[in-house]
């Protein structure tokens, strides 16, 4: 953490002070592999990462196999790539090769890993989840529940060793988000995980806010199973597609519901019973989005190079930049600062709570500062791999203006889109 | 009637009131792609869509193709369009993720709407992912039996008052045999089940008449006679007078009634998207929403008779060839694939024989254990290309060139 740099950078949060750090960022090379718009500040990266430049190429390539080399290509190439990904994503994570796969969405991963992680502990009827996960999280652990008969303890993320030592006889599995969707405050892997372990249970995370935007070590934290999406700070394009993670030492006892064809040892036996294929391979379940696929593989590449740790640090300097502009800048406008301040404590957004969430973020994108609401909180998020220091501050400026002259109470801001 | 010669082919190609189609897509210099039952061709008007997709959509708006763009009702919306090849209406169809990912829906919602009964019913030379779905679903849920019959001749000696559900392949995989789907259809009614009907052999391949004959759901994928590339979303049809109270379990939030509310329990969409899970992968979705516009020019039941007329010319060209077709020769009772054995061959011969075609631009594939499969797609297969295919199968069985041991190499996919 570079703590001598917080200090220098709460002193004067001025477009001066972006414009000096921005010229000694040893990312900002970075930003120019992005197909960034004109007039456009980044902050929504959260939510759908921008556009890697060697991204069209990729996806050039993938519909030229199709054209030209048709069936042929899943042989050439295509077959392999669900592993191949999944490795890479592996690598952002801290899996070790063979544990990680790509494929279908993380909702489908998520009922995949809850139902098998709570095999894994079958005399066991009791699944505790953190109460403020991501809502299809706690669907599809519903869900699964229901058909297990297993009981979901849902509790907020401070409350959750409590209740897996109320339960701790009975828990199979613990389901945690790496990072808050709404708050962005960081959860501590590896002590839920031993707090999960200790009452051995299976510890179970959706890493789709932590994968690409803090460093991970799943392996060595012991985590047994993961999902996440891709489309976030791994910038795969909407809808990329998910991964899994499975900790080696359960492979060859995961007992999958999602059985396809893909996940079968030998699927062009054409076999008429499953046989699940050794290792993570047992976890691909019907044919991949190619297009898609090969979108994600592209994109991963500059965020490699950059180094998830120097990402990482970075976006801790805008974080803490950010807070210095907001309380300069925002004081007394109806802000409130929910993310904590604590840079061990965040993950790759800060949230700001405000009344009128919804219409100052209309009014924000007006102005081509993209973030975006959930409930009254407005979301920034910070991604060192491409943000600058003068999109912080362009983005702070902006709030100020659109909050202090009243801006946003314009009608046009009030028209609800579908999605937010 | 069936040509007898290269001659009579082009003549039927010059009359083809579909022929207009074939400059749609890219097809590769030298090659006669019998295979479009596992990928389809690549549409031409692809390329533009995907290009856009990526650099003016996802590139240039960012999340505000979300609402901008249409993505997000890109699953329905693709699903109305598809919905008139399928003889489905309007909000009975919705484009999302895997066919296997989607028999597990339809499976589980099929077995909750008939709640004293825990039977599934399946084919035993059904697809396996129809299979292994199944058993992963029966395995996951209390007390579910599966039960196999060799095809649906069978379905009178099982059907009970146990079997909550059928899923049925609407044409074979391997030989390309098409089901009475009416007929099956109702015997399955009769007997107080729910059917779901798998046609990702069928859509696309022929008229498919869902509604008309009293369909529950159905599933099926882009990637073959639809063209919409790799791993292209497939769909899901529930007929409407399910759709208001049917559930499955892969219930997230892309399927909830107000997903941006963010509410912490469950309620499904009032309409069909109740059956989408999770994000969607929009490039395959613009991949497919391209490939629509092709199939908004195809009159099917001239796409029918010129499928037809080209499967029946090459199984009659095979058996002169003496190789067993195992495809039935009514038309009635066909899909637009042809199935073909070497007549008693050991079960690698026709791996190798399709070898030896792919090697000289045939491209068609194996199914093990011992079936050569050629799919014919009448949007963009002339009859000449027909005709040119047999011509270099008799050659290669003529010449014996499909036994160098170079064929015999398997790949991972065949
Ligand atoms: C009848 C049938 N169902 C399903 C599939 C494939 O399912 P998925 O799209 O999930 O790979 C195939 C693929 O060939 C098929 O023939
Ligand atoms: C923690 C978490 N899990 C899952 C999802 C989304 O799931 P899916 O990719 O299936 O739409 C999100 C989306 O924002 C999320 O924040």
């Amino acid at each position: 953490m570079p703590k001598g740099t917080l200090r220098e950078v709460k002193m004067e949060p001025s477009r001066e002070m972006a414009d000096r750090l921005d010229t000694v960022d040893e990312l900002a090379p970075f930003r120019k592999e992005f197909n960034l718009p004109a007039g456009v500040v980044p902050l929504n990266g959260n939510s759908l990462g921008p556009l890697p430049a060697a991204v069209p190429g990729a996806v050039a390539e993938a519909v030229r196999q199709w054209g030209e080399r048709l069936t042929r290509a899943w042989n050439e190439d295509w077959w392999h790539a669900p592993a191949r990904v999944g490795d890479r994503i592996g690598r952002l994570i801290g899996a070790a090769p063979g544990q990680t796969m790509a494929g279908d969405s993380t909702s489908v991963q998520i009922f995949n890993a809850v139902v098998a992680a709570a095999r894994l502990r079958p005399d066991r009827r009791v699944v505790v989840a953190d109460a403020g996960n991501f809502p299809t999280d706690r669907y599809l652990t519903a869900s699964a529940a229901r058909l297990l008969g297993l009981e979901v303890v849902e509790v907020p993320m401070g409350d959750l060793p409590d209740a897996v030592d109320r339960h701790r006889d009975e828990v199979a599995v613990v389901f945690c988000p790496a990072a808050d969707y709404r708050t962005g405050e960081l959860w501590d892997v590896p002590a839920v995980t031993r707090v999960a372990h200790e009452a051995g249970a299976v510890a179970l995370w959706d890493l789709s806010h932590g994968a690409g935007a803090v460093p991970l070590w799943v392996d060595d934290d012991g985590v047994d199973l993961a999902v996440g999406c891709t489309y976030k700070y791994l910038s795969g394009g909407p809808g990329s597609p998910a991964y899994g993670y499975v900790a080696a030492r359960h492979q060859d006892r995961l007992d999958l519901p999602l059985t396809g064809w893909h996940g079968h040892a030998r699927p062009f036996d054409m076999a008429g019973v499953f046989e699940p294929a050794p290792g993570v391979a047992r976890a691909r379940i019907g044919t991949p989005p190619v297009l898609s696929l090969l979108a994600l593989e592209a994109a991963l590449e500059p965020l490699e190079r950059a180094g998830i740790e120097a990402v990482r640090a970075k976006t801790v300097r805008l974080g803490d930049f950010f807070l210095g502009c907001a309380d300069r800048l925002l004081d007394g406008l109806g802000f409130e600062v929910v993310t904590p301040r604590d840079p061990r404590r965040r993950g790759g957004h800060l949230a700001l709570r405000h009344p009128e969430a919804a219409a100052v973020m209309a009014a924000l994108k007006d102005r081509g500062v993209l973030g975006d609401v959930r409930g009254d909180l407005l979301r920034f998020c910070v991604n060192g791999l491409y943000v600058s220091f003068g999109d912080v501050h362009d983005a702070v400026t902006a709030l100020r203006e659109v909050a202090a002259t009243d801006e946003y109470r314009s009608p046009r801001f009030r028209r609800r889109e579908v999605v937010t | 009637m069936t040509a007898t010669s290269r001659n009579e082919c082009a003549a039927l190609d010059a009359a083809d009131p579909l022929s207009g189609l074939r400059t749609e897509f890219v097809l590769p210099e030298g090659v006669i792609y019998l295979d479009g039952n596992s990928l389809g061709a690549l549409p031409r008007r692809t390329l533009d869509r995907v290009h856009r997709l990526i650099e003016h959509e996802w590139g240039q708006r960012l999340i505000r193709s979300w609402n901008e763009a249409g993505w997000w009702d890109l699953p329905t919306v693709l699903g109305d369009r598809l919905a008139p090849l399928l003889g489905a209406s309007p909000g009975e169809v919705v484009v999302c993720d895997s066919t296997s990912v989607n028999i597990f829906k339809t499976l589980a919602a099929a077995l909750r709407m008939r709640p004293g009964r825990r039977a599934v019913v399946a084919e035993s030379g059904s697809f396996p992912t129809d299979l292994y779905i199944t058993e992963g679903l029966a395995g996951t849920l209390d007390g579910v039996e599966r039960r196999l019959v060799a095809d649906a001749r069978e379905l009178p000696g099982v059907l009970d008052d146990e079997v909550a559900v059928v899923l049925l392949n609407h044409v074979d995989y391997r030989t390309g045999r098409l089901q009475d789907m009416a007929a099956v259809t109702d015997l399955v009614h009769r007997h107080g089940a729910l059917v779901i009907w798998d046609l990702c052999h069928s859509a696309g391949a022929l008229p498919v008449e869902l509604n008309a004959c009293g369909v529950d759901f159905a599933v099926g994928c882009g990637y073959k006679y639809l063209n919409a590339g790799p791993g292209s979303p497939a769909f899901v049809f529930c007929a409407a007078r399910h759709i208001g109270s049917v559930r499955q379990p892969l219930s997230g939030w892309w399927g909830h009634a107000e997903p941006f509310a963010f509410e912490p329990g469950y309620a499904p969409d009032p309409g069909i998207r109740r059956f989408l899970t999770g994000s969607q992968p929009v490039v395959g979705g613009a991949a497919l929403a391209a490939s629509l516009e092709v199939w908004e020019r195809v009159d099917m039941a001239a796409l029918r008779t010129k499928s037809l007329a080209l499967t029946d010319l090459f199984m009659r060209r095979a058996e002169e060839l003496g190789l067993e077709t195992l495809t039935p020769r009514e038309p009635e009772r066909r899909g637009s694939q042809v199935a073909l054995r070497v007549r008693d061959g050991d079960p690698g011969d026709g791996y190798a024989i399709v070898q030896a075609l792919i090697d000289r631009g045939v491209i068609g594939d194996f199914r093990a254990p011992d079936v050569m499969r050629f799919g014919f797609t009448p949007l963009y297969l002339r009859y000449v290309d027909v005709w040119d295919a047999t011509e270099a199968l008799a050659d290669i069985l003529r010449t014996g060139a499909w036994r160098d041991g170079k064929y015999a190499v398997r790949n991972a996919v065949t």
